[in-house]
This record gives structure tokens, sequence and C-alpha cells, in this order.
């Protein structure tokens, strides 16, 4: 057990310096979307084993599911985050950034859970007086859709309501325009002044919630492991936060490092190095924990 | 992909209106492409494979109402279920397959449906995409969803007939990804639920085939 510790921690090692050394970002993109297939494939067979009642399967779907939501927020579409995390170094309160990123994930995945059961429920309903072509070709997708139209109109209100308000809003930082709404942007978090205020925030990242875990509930719902779903889809928004936290925290660290006195470029490229291989570091952990669950 | 197709566009009708498009892939899709060519050494048209990710195809037998065991085989019978199951293209959906001659698109005619089947937990879909006009010389192939709600890879290779000398250029995902962004600030995009740049084509490599030359 001792030695594969080692072994794994070397890997991690070699396989930060490749990250780092060789292509970098490139790199580091290409592997967390192919990470995100592999995760993807291998998920049916978790629940598959669920379903068989293969006890340790439930476990692996949740490991599946905490490097889905990392690889989903760190791949290509998201470059966003990580290029928001170095506005962290001013003055953002990363514990602050870190509980509304934990936060909002957490509150996304409940907006899957509740969509996709509000979905069922409405799928249900109207099943009886659908006619047979109907069910087929519309799927609970679609009624989970119907379901979060509601929510999101709503919703939409209360976040054009936080975007208008008279604050100075329109400096373009590189937080600003956050491609990604799986988390908050610094910028968006240094606004942040009371309860009333992070709750609107969570809540407009929360009213989109990931395909992802939507897949993963209406599935495990179909296959009557409800609970395994609910699960996983929390546990996914942990991953997505993840990756946030990992940002907040070593855009940090290295802030108050002598290596940030480095001013511009360098530093800047430092910052993005670190950065890749604390996230090589943290899903080889992850991985590893998932091959020690697979011996 | 008519399922995909048809849930997106309800999804998208209903949530956010016209100019929405989902952000980041969800669906991955291993592409293999099979150039053919005429007698005279003319492209003519490329075969299509597609091998759906394992959880889309679970989610695909699901919503056709097969492997209702969910066991990952399907029963007697339930194969034939399958053909054609992802060629009720929607109107302007253009088949993730795109061609060029110089910087000139060819011309696609309508998908003609091959076999389907379920392999190894995944499903795989096979057709054919005529060129309206064969063309003769060097051609540009690529596959990608402009909205990259599904990427696709071309992990199932490139064959093209004897005579034809093939190449791959590989994506550039850092200059793809800094587009994206680019893109998005560009057009001001404040909210990307509300809106995505069409960026598919940037993560997709690139295939090039000259026949006869």
């Amino acid at each position: 057990m001792r030695w594969l510790g080692f072994a794994v921690l070397a890997l991690c090692g070699a396989l930060a310096l490749w990250l780092w050394g060789y292509g970098g970002m490139e790199d580091l993109s290409r592997w967390a979307a192919s990470g995100q297939r592999d995760v993807q494939n291998q998920m049916a067979g978790a629940l598959r084993g669920i379903k068989a009642g293969q006890g340790a399967a439930f476990w692996s779907l949740m490991g599946l599911c905490f490097a889905y939501g990392f690889f989903h927020a760190a791949g290509p579409g998201h470059g966003k985050v990580l290029i928001g995390g170095y506005g962290l170094g001013r003055d953002v309160a990363r514990v602050k950034l870190a509980g509304l990123a934990v936060a909002s994930s957490l509150a996304q995945a409940l907006t899957a859970v509740v969509v996709v059961y509000a979905g069922v429920g409405l799928f249900q309903l109207g099943r009886a007086q659908l006619e047979g072509v109907a069910e087929k070709t519309m799927a609970p997708v679609s009624y989970g859709a119907i379901a979060l139209v509601g929510v999101w109109l709503g919703l939409r209100g209360v976040r054009r309501w936080w975007a208008s308000r008279p604050v100075d809003h329109h400096e373009h930082h590189e937080g600003c325009g956050c491609g990604h709404a799986h988390g908050p942007d610094p910028e968006a978090a240094a606004k942040v002044g009371n309860w009333r205020e992070a709750a609107v925030l969570i809540a407009s990242i929360a009213i989109r919630p990931c395909t992802g875990a939507i897949f993963v509930l209406l599935l495990c719902w179909k296959l009557g492991i409800d609970l395994a779903g609910i699960a996983g889809a929390f546990v996914m928004g942990l991953g997505t936060a993840s990756v946030t936290l990992l940002v907040a925290f070593a855009a940090h660290g290295l802030r108050t490092s002598a290596l940030m006195q480095v001013a511009g470029g360098a530093g800047a490229l430092r910052l993005q190095a670190v950065i890749e291989i604390a996230a090589g570091a943290i899903v080889c952990i992850a991985a590893s924990q998932l091959l020690l669950r697979a011996l | 992909m008519n399922y995909r197709v048809l849930q997106m566009a309800a999804l998208g009708a209903l949530m956010f209106g016209p100019g929405f498009a989902w952000a980041h892939p969800h669906i991955f899709i291993e592409t293999r492409l099979v150039v053919r060519t005429d007698g005279a050494g003319a492209v003519s048209g490329v075969e299509v494979q597609w091998t759906y990710d394992e959880l889309y195809s679970m989610m695909l037998l699901d919503e056709m109402g097969l492997d209702q065991d969910y066991d990952g085989v399907l029963a007697d019978g339930e194969a034939a279920t399958l053909d054609g199951f992802d060629m009720n293209w929607q109107p302007g959906y253009a088949g993730d397959l795109y061609l060029w001659q110089g910087d000139e698109a060819l011309e696609l005619g309508a998908p003609e449906p091959l076999e389907s089947a379920y392999e190894g937990g995944r499903v795989v879909s096979r057709h054919f995409r005529p060129l309206v006009t064969p063309v003769l010389g060097e051609v540009r192939i690529k596959a990608y969803d402009p909205t990259f709600y599904t990427a696709y890879d071309l992990g199932g290779g490139v064959d093209v007939p004897e005579g034809c000398v093939v190449s791959v250029i590989v994506a550039d995902i850092k200059a793809a990804q800094d587009k994206t962004n680019a893109l998005i600030e560009e057009l001001g995009i404040l909210n990307t639920d509300v809106e995505y740049p069409e960026v598919g084509a940037e993560f997709a490599d690139e295939v090039t085939v000259s026949c006869g030359g």
C-alpha cells in the first residue's frame, strides 16, 4: 500500500512536470477534456454496477462524479475560471470566495435535483394523457426544462437586478464576463457584502444546473437508484467547486511569496504554472483513490 | 442525432430563446471518417461513423425503450430498432460534418443511413454524406458541432481510398480557448448561459485529403 502511495506520488510529480514543462495549458485542457470523456464512459458501468447490487459501485460512482465535476470545470470552455484566479491576488477575501464557490456548486446540484424530480413529476402526471409517440420523442429532460423555466424566469429578474445595481460594474478586469457559470468570479465575490447579496449570487449561479448532473440523475431515476443519483449530483458540485478552491488558495499562496514580487508577465506565468501543477496533483490524488478502490 | 437535436431545441427554446448555445462538451463522439472517390478519382463523399460515449448511449437506449434491464446487452430483435435512429435531422442541422476546397465550403447531400449497433456499451451509427458535386484535388474535412455541445474526436481514424494522401492537423486547443475568451469579451457577453460564441470548429482537428494527384 505504501509503495503504491510513493508510486502515485512519483507519477504525480512526473505528470506535473510534464504539464508544466511541456505544453502547459494546452495539454491541461486536452487532458481535462479526455478526462471528462473517460469518466463519462466509466459512469455507465458504475450505474449498472449499482443496479446489479455491487456495493463498491456506489463509491466508484461518487469518485467518478467528483472527477467529472473537476474535469468539467477545468476543461475547454472553462479557461476563464483559471484566468479569473489571477484576480484573486488583489483584494478578494479567499475564504469568502471559497465559501461562495462551495455554496454555489452545492446549490447548483440542488437545482439539478429539483429540476429533474419536478420534471419527473410532471412527466408522470402528463403520461396518462400522452400518446405513445409523445412519450418516446419527448425525453424527460424536456419536461425538466419546463419546470426550470418558471424558476429561471424568476431568478433572471433577480440576476438582472443584481447586474444593474449602481456599482462600478464595468471595470474590465480579467474576471469580468467570466465565461463560466459554475462558480463565482472574483470580482463578483469581492462585491458581496452581506448575506442577502451572497444569496443572490449563489442563486444566480445555481439556476443553471450542470447537464452532467441531470444526465446522472435521470439515469439513476430510471434505474431505480435515486439516492445514488442525488448523492452523485452533490459530489459533482464539490468536484466543480474544487477547481475554484484550488485556484483561490494557490493564487493566494503565491501572492504572499517572494515569487509574486516579480512584476507582470513573468509572475503571471509562474502563477499559471503553479496552478497547473496543483491541479495535476489534486486530480492525481482523486485518480489514485479511484485506482485503489478499483484494485 | 435527432434525439439530441430535438431535446436541445426544446430546452433551448424553452429556457433561453434564440441565440442560446450550450457551452462545453457534454456528449463525446468518437468519429471515424471514410473518404469515398468516384471512378475519376474525385472525392464523392464521406462515410461517417459516430460512436457515442457510454453515458449518452445509455440515455439514447433509454429514450428508445431499449435495454430496459440496463445490463448493457440488447435483447433479441432490439438491435434492428437502432438502425437510422439518429438520421431524422431537424431542418438547419448540418450533420456536424464540413468540407472545403480551399476556402470554399462544399455542399453535402442528405445523409444516407447505414447500419447502427450497440457494442461494448456504446451506440455506434454509420451514415454516408455524398458531395453534391464530386471534386478533384485537395479537400479539407472537419467534424464538429458549432456550439461545442458535442465534442467529436477522430479516434475512429480516417480511411482514404488507395492513391489518396491524407494528413491530420491537430487542433490548437490553447488558441481555440483564447479565441473563445476573446469572442466572449468582444461580443460583450456577460452571461454565457444566454449567449455562447460558435467555437466548435476551433476545437476540431482538420483532415486534409488529396486524391488522384
